[in-house]
């Protein structure tokens, strides 16, 4: 009985050292003291990110882009797969450091999250198959349409076409499986991945023109400014030093057609 | 007019694959030896004889065992935060989430198991000056254990068919990798039957080994389909 | 002697029943292990390294998206009630052909719930949800220009019902084995054929047996159910996660999602207790 009594108090004790280790600082020195940044991706959007065939890890224009940013705050980049419907929780709930998975920057989502600079420009558009014959979003009416579940494409498709029916995936590539299989008439998402699947798939096309547009954020946990600034600081010197340019013509096969911002030291 | 037999999609996509199943089977040992661990402690509860201990893991298994799987592996992956002040990586949380959620069938078995030993067995050990650790070892636990065996080896193999739940929270296990292959290919037809086949062999196998060990009498029967 | 006699009044044996402690060690050990366990929770929620983590809990979203949950909820049912009927019919089926004499009819019933029981759930509804519908396209669809197309709850109800009623096909099979061979015997000498025994001796007195086991496959139907969300199914496993999208309140929306999914098993637990009543049979509990 004593011992029992005795270890259950070193077991709080214990509990109790271990506590005033953590109190709540910066992700930037956390993250520096590891030597390690945990990011969240895309697994599923080609050529934002994706999964290489061959060797199984992730690659992209923005796996590219945080490898980069660790490169120069002097870390690693790990990465971990972000859907569009658990990146915010992700960072929320300190799951990740960073996510970097076409996000755009909503003044919604800043309730939750604390989002960087913009690292680029796209809009939404639909992609269907050339046998559907639909031209313009206005067709789409009564017409089943998928999207992924937590991304922005949904909504945005219902603010244009309220009569549209949505079919809700997991990821991207269900959706794309769907529209391949006529199980839906049309998919709707960003289009750099629009863009992709139609140079990959003949039997796509897209729908119209761009109904909205999304500028892409990386984000970060709320008020958290030095680890914001960082990422910020980070961003700016990529732009500056041409590797943001190198990585684009990679990816895009072209100069990117937006600046980010920069200010001086 | 577009083929459904697409066959040649897995030789091509097999280090993927098996990347995959080796992570399959890294969830699957880590979860069985914490499954097993957390259905003893409970399972033991649950038998007592004293009502402090059976009514809390009564309370606790029931509740546990009322929730579908998926949830309460999304649970852990999004609430470790919150709830313990630390953030389980997917790997991390699958494996908990499978520990904690079959662990709660587990322990329904141990105790059926425990259970399955007559009292009087119990009651002539103690009657013969034997002390609790003795009635344990050497009359309780050897009968119990070859009577639970086949159930054991029946929940193994519905561990393992419940570690594909891991895949909503992005661990890359068997079959998400299939659904990787499958959305690049578009061959859905023949990689879903593929990893069915595969899953098929491995649980098969096992539950051939349960039916074995169960053709004796005084076995205890678990046929739940979670 | 006086001692036996009056222990044996009701008033005694009530006061002996609801001991919860045998000796004041025990006692002691119960403070001891739950009141430290108790105040470890609270210590570590409200003053330790917790404490910190300021989550600001917004219960009300539970009443305000109370909408979404309901048609989670209605979905689920939908669902269940479909699954329910194919696979009671499958399963007694699946278990009156793996105890019958006619070779090929058991070969296919083992065949069914051996291919049915080892595959997981989710693989099954993904296949019937995409493999299948490839399959169609490319037999059906593209030759004779149709559209046939699958939706998603047919395959989920396809693929529920099949998983379970290899579950069930057990269950009804061992509650068969469980009729004594006198019966058999009997039925046969008092004139009856086979189908004849099956309908009124051996059918009705199995089906009672395994009310228990079924019912607990019953409530894993409502829980596998959830699996339906990956396949694009708005069901209560997808609309919690919705609200979680919308508010941001993940705790609270999973809390509701569980919650919910618990009332459904009660339910589901308290329709089958009526089913029992109703039939005029002793009221047992699921197993």
């Amino acid at each position: 009985m004593r011992r029992l009594a005795l270890a259950l108090v070193a077991l709080v004790v214990a509990f109790g050292a271990a506590a005033d280790a953590r109190a709540a600082d910066s992700l930037l020195d956390k993250v520096k003291q590891k030597g390690e940044m945990i990011v969240g991706t895309k697994y599923d959007f080609p050529p934002m990110g994706s999964i290489n065939k061959d060797t199984g890890q992730p690659e992209g224009f923005e796996v590219d882009l945080a490898n980069e940013i660790a490169k120069e705050l002097g870390v690693k980049a790990k990465f971990v797969q972000a859907l569009s419907k658990t990146r915010i929780p992700l960072i929320v709930n300190g799951n990740v450091d960073l996510i970097v998975a076409t996000m755009t920057h909503k003044r919604e989502r800043e309730q939750a999250i604390d989002f960087t600079m913009h690292y680029m420009i796209t809009g939404q558009r639909a992609v269907t198959r050339k046998d559907t014959g639909i031209t313009h979003v206005s067709q789409l009416a009564g017409k089943q349409v998928a999207a992924v579940q937590g991304g922005n494409a949904g909504p945005n498709l219902l603010k244009v076409q309220p009569k549209a029916v949505l079919v809700q995936f997991q990821e991207q590539t269900e959706a794309l499986l769907a529209l391949k299989q006529k199980k839906v008439d049309a998919v709707v998402s960003d289009d750099v991945l629009n863009q992709w699947w139609v140079k990959h798939n003949p039997e796509l096309v897209l729908v119209g023109k761009l109904y909205t547009i999304e500028p892409y954020g990386m984000g970060v946990r709320q008020n958290d400014s030095r680890w914001r600034n960082a990422i910020n600081q980070a961003l700016m010197e990529i732009w500056d030093s041409g590797r943001y340019h190198e990585i684009h013509f990679k990816w895009f096969g072209q100069k990117p057609e937006f600046e980010i911002p920069w200010y001086p030291k | 007019m577009e083929s459904f037999w697409k066959w040649h999609v897995i030789p091509e996509n097999l280090p993927f694959f098996a990347g995959g199943f080796r992570l399959t089977l890294t969830i699957f040992v880590l979860a069985w030896v914490g499954c097993w661990v957390f259905a003893v402690i409970f399972g033991a509860m649950r038998h007592s004889s004293r009502p402090w201990l059976r009514y809390p893991a009564a309370a606790v298994v029931e509740i546990i065992r009322g929730t579908p799987g998926l949830m309460f592996v999304v649970w852990v992956y999004f609430l470790s935060q919150p709830l313990i002040g630390y953030a389980l990586s997917p790997f991390w949380a699958a494996v908990w989430a499978l520990i904690i959620h079959q662990g709660a069938y587990a322990a329904e078995v141990v105790r059926a198991g425990l259970n399955s030993v007559p009292r009087g067995q119990v009651a002539a050990g103690y009657s013969t000056g034997l002390g609790y650790v003795e009635v344990m070892g050497w009359i309780v636990l050897p009968q119990a254990l070859r009577n639970m065996a086949p159930a054991v080896v029946n929940r193994s193999v519905a561990l393992f068919k419940n570690t594909s739940l891991a895949f909503v929270i992005g661990v890359i296990e068997f079959f998400r990798a299939g659904t990787i292959v499958n959305g690049r290919e578009n061959a859905s037809f023949s990689v879903f039957t593929f990893i069915a086949a595969v899953y098929f062999v491995c649980c098969f196998s096992l539950s051939r080994l349960g039916n074995r060990l169960g053709q004796r009498p005084g076995v205890i029967e678990d046929t739940t389909a979670v | 002697m006086a001692d036996a006699v009056l222990s044996r009044t009701a008033a005694a044996r009530a006061a002996r029943r609801w001991q919860w402690f045998e000796t004041p060690r025990e006692r002691r050990a119960f403070l001891l292990v739950w009141g430290g366990l108790a105040a470890l929770v609270v210590w570590y929620f409200f003053f330790g390294p917790r404490a910190q983590y300021d989550y600001n809990w917004r219960w009300s979203i539970v009443w305000q998206y109370r909408r979404f949950l309901l048609w989670g909820v209605g979905t689920t049912l939908y669902i269940f009630a479909w699954s329910l009927v194919f696979s009671l019919v499958l399963g007694i089926f699946c278990g009156i052909g793996r105890t019958t004499n006619v070779r090929w009819v058991r070969a296919l019933s083992v065949g069914y719930v051996e291919i049915f029981r080892n595959i997981p759930l989710l693989v099954q509804m993904w296949w019937a949800y995409f493999g299948l519908q490839q399959v169609v396209n490319a037999v059906i669809n593209d030759p004779l220009g149709l559209r046939i197309l699958i939706p998603s709850t047919f395959a989920c109800i396809l693929a529920l019902s099949l998983y379970t009623g290899a579950y069930m096909g057990e269950v009804v099979r061992s509650g068969i084995r469980s009729i004594p061979r006198g019966q058999w015997e009997a039925a046969t000498s008092t004139g009856l054929s086979r189908a004849q025994t099956w309908r009124h001796v051996v059918l009705p007195q199995a089906l009672v047996i395994v009310i228990p086991p079924m019912a607990s496959e019953v409530l894993n139907i409502i829980k596998n159910s959830a699996i339906a969300m990956t396949i694009a199914i708005t069901d209560l496993m997808f609309y919690s996660q919705k609200i979680e999208e919308e508010t941001f309140a993940g705790f609270e929306a999973y809390t509701a999602g569980t919650l919910l999914f618990l009332l459904l098993t009660l339910l589901a637990v308290g329709a089958i207790y009526l089913v029992q009543w109703l039939l005029g049979l002793k009221v047992r509990s699921a197993g």
